[in-house]
């Protein structure tokens, strides 16, 4: 009998279930989570949306710009890195979806090309709203901010409205590809008890009970090995009736070890990923403004959109092509294509991604955080003026930030070796790793140098 | 559960009523901080914000340079923005007292000061220095504009010891613009809701059955 077994009785911190402990185990049952913390956020969400499209022109002077871009922008790769695909639970977009397809929802299956396409769609939308967050300056205008959620707010009523469970999230929201890429660094992870699941005919995690909805990501922790799409809302969790599914933590970046089926276009998502946090810093280093004037000079316009398209186009591509040059040479040495290569060996560059995420964000967050006390001040009809927003010194910063190139270099290195030995027992593991290894230098090279070199604010 | 669902999405459509409402746009749309750029006597000027344009601060930033492209440092550079008036009624103001030097200048197209100017206007038409950057060739300022429409931005700097102006016209969208985006945004999402409520398939009821 299924229900006689149970998951093992092991310290959580050698992988046991965290629902071994108690108060985890009765929030995660309980019908008031996640909602507890998902309403109050969309409450938040709404004081963020009012700001941003009827608040302060001034992104200096907005609440709205700084609750987004100052602290939850740079959180959320660390939320990520801890608790996995949490965010997601508690998404205010999410919440809107939920809301509509309750009262409006025709829960039509998912259309065959987003299944299909979905990654690439998600790569492409990430690199479209990156782009044009560049060329028509969204962060630094709160009106453009506020339009960004919008479009947002749209696609969720949209999907909502016509598709079942959360079909936008899935596969088409670019924070969700990002996520799920930056979730299987994660410490927390989610799975079913193999052996109860085995026994298991009802599957009432994936199909819903009256206890809890359905997965609201199309998984199924029977068959789950990756956190990509799960986001711990813990409806499997109220759902199952043998009590298999399990919380527990692993160490950081331990699921990219063991990618069973890598994906192409989840490998170049990383790679993308690590171009875009190229381009993100090159054009707040304030030697931006001279690479520009240069780059004007070169292909004889000054217009922003064709100059910035350039910059953006060769910052994505230089860790795309070192990735593909990388898996060539390394094809050499195991024999496997350069696609093969690519689309396994991708994911060892998203720790590094996390990394140059974190501490590029960890900027804006520690030098500019007061900013979000003084524009809540505004609310109020308080002004301050003259006063540094920084919560500690640029040095601190930078410090943080090398550790934290540091530690995602380790990450990616450990990863790039563990995907190598696991996939090549031949003895050509270490040929393997090698050319990987070179490429993680470099672009770890790439990333300190641009923390090196100082940095305009957001606000 | 229910009723808290049910007042939360009382809550959120009022909430969404209130983004919409046109009346609550307090200020502008702007104009996405194009730079705009001419020659003056063989100088190079640029004009653009820092941000966008809009009704409220903004940092403008102006960058001259020579025909070699080299940057024109202390060049003594004032900028004057004014609501743009029709032609009939142009109003330029001569309260700072540069109308003589104007009249020497290449590349002006000030008009002839007007008898009548309205204390708003004059107001607005005090030039103000600008700054330079660290960087060479780049003066900044920070300003309030109280009107949205068209604007003319006089940059006059001081060049091998004359005095040059560069005129532009710069546009600061009305409100009209943000409460149209509202407002589609609006009218998409109402529609999609009202689709899918009314493609939603309705349980089907047998009259007299069980």
């Amino acid at each position: 009998m299924a229900t006689e077994l149970k998951p093992q009785n092991k310290s959580i911190f050698a992988g046991g279930n965290l629902l071994q402990i108690k108060s985890i185990d009765r929030l995660m049952r309980s019908k008031w989570f996640p909602g507890i913390i998902q309403w109050p956020t969309l409450l938040v969400f709404m004081v963020i949306m009012f700001q941003l499209l009827l608040g302060p022109e001034s992104a200096h002077d907005n609440f709205g710009t700084a609750l987004t871009w100052v602290l939850w922008w740079p959180l959320i790769p660390i939320i990520f890195l801890f608790l996995g695909r949490f965010w997601c639970a508690i998404c205010p977009f999410a919440t809107i979806n939920d809301l509509v397809q309750k009262f409006v929802g025709n829960n039509r299956p998912v259309p065959k090309f987003l299944k299909k396409y979905g990654i690439w769609i998600i790569d492409a939308f990430f690199i479209l709203i990156t782009w044009s967050d560049h060329v028509w300056g969204v962060v630094e205008n709160p009106f453009g901010s506020g339009v960004l959620m919008l479009t947002l707010t749209t696609g969720v009523i949209a999907s909502g409205s016509f598709f079942e469970r959360r079909t936008f999230c899935r596969h088409i929201c670019f924070l969700g590809g990002l996520s799920g890429n930056y979730a299987r660094t994660g410490m927390l992870a989610l799975r079913g008890t193999p052996e109860i699941c085995a026994t298991c005919t009802v599957a009432s995690c994936y199909k819903g009970t009256e206890k809890a909805p359905c997965c609201p990501l199309f998984e199924f922790p029977k068959t789950m090995t990756s956190n990509a799409n799960c986001v711990i809302c813990a409806d499997c969790i109220k759902n199952c009736p043998n009590e298999s599914i399990q919380l527990t933590m692993r160490p950081p970046t331990k699921e990219l070890w063991f990618i069973r089926k890598p994906k192409m276009e989840e490998a170049f998502l990383s790679a993308v990923i690590m171009g875009i946090v190229f381009v993100q810093n090159v054009t707040m280093l304030e030697v931006w403004g001279g690479m520009l004037k240069w780059l004007e000079q070169a292909v004889g316009t000054t217009n922003y959109a064709i100059t910035f398209s350039i910059t953006f186009a060769i910052s994505i591509i230089i860790p795309v092509a070192l990735l593909g040059i990388t898996s060539r040479i390394a094809g050499k040495f195991n024999k496997a294509s350069p696609v093969e290569n690519f689309a396994r060996f991708g994911y060892a560059i998203i720790a590094l991604d996390v990394a140059g995420h974190i501490a590029h964000n960890l900027f804006h967050l520690l030098a500019e955080g007061k900013s979000i006390f003084y524009t809540a001040l505004v609310l109020f009809g308080r002004e301050i003026h003259g006063a540094s927003p920084a919560l500690v010194s640029m040095e601190t910063i930078q410090l943080l930030q090398y550790g934290l190139i540091a530690l995602g270099f380790v990450g990616s290195l450990y990863t790039a070796f563990r995907i190598a030995r696991n996939n090549h027992t031949d003895g050509k593991a270490w040929a393997t790793f090698a050319p990987y290894a070179v490429l993680i230098v470099v672009l770890t090279v790439m990333n300190v140098y641009l923390f090196m070199l100082p940095m305009a604010m957001r606000m | 559960m229910k009723r808290m669902l049910h007042t939360t999405s009382i809550l959120l459509f009022i909430l969404a009523l209130l983004f919409a409402s046109p009346h609550a746009v307090l200020a502008d749309e702007g104009d996405g901080g194009h730079q705009l750029e001419m020659e003056v006597n063989g100088y190079h000027v640029t004009l653009e914000n820092q941000d966008d344009w809009v009704k409220g601060e903004n940092t403008i930033v102006v960058t001259l340079t020579d025909s070699m492209g080299m940057p024109l440092s202390n060049a003594d550079v004032e900028i004057l923005v004014t609501p743009k008036l029709d032609e009939h009624a142009e109003v330029e103001t001569d309260s700072h007292g540069s109308e003589q030097e104007h009249d020497s200048m290449p590349s002006m197209d000030m008009g002839e000061p007007a008898e009548e100017t309205t204390a708003h206007a004059e107001e607005l038409a005090v030039p103000i220095s600008m700054l330079e950057s660290d960087e060479h060739g780049l003066y900044m300022v920070e300003t309030h504009l109280e009107s949205s429409g068209e604007h003319e931005a006089h940059i006059m700097f001081h060049a091998n010891g004359e005095m040059l102006q560069a005129d532009f016209v710069v546009e600061i969208p009305g409100a009209s613009s943000k409460t149209i985006v509202l407002w589609s945004f609006v009218t998409i999402n109402v529609a999609l809701v009202t689709s899918a409520g009314v493609m939603k398939k309705q349980p089907i009821t047998v009259k007299g059955g069980n």
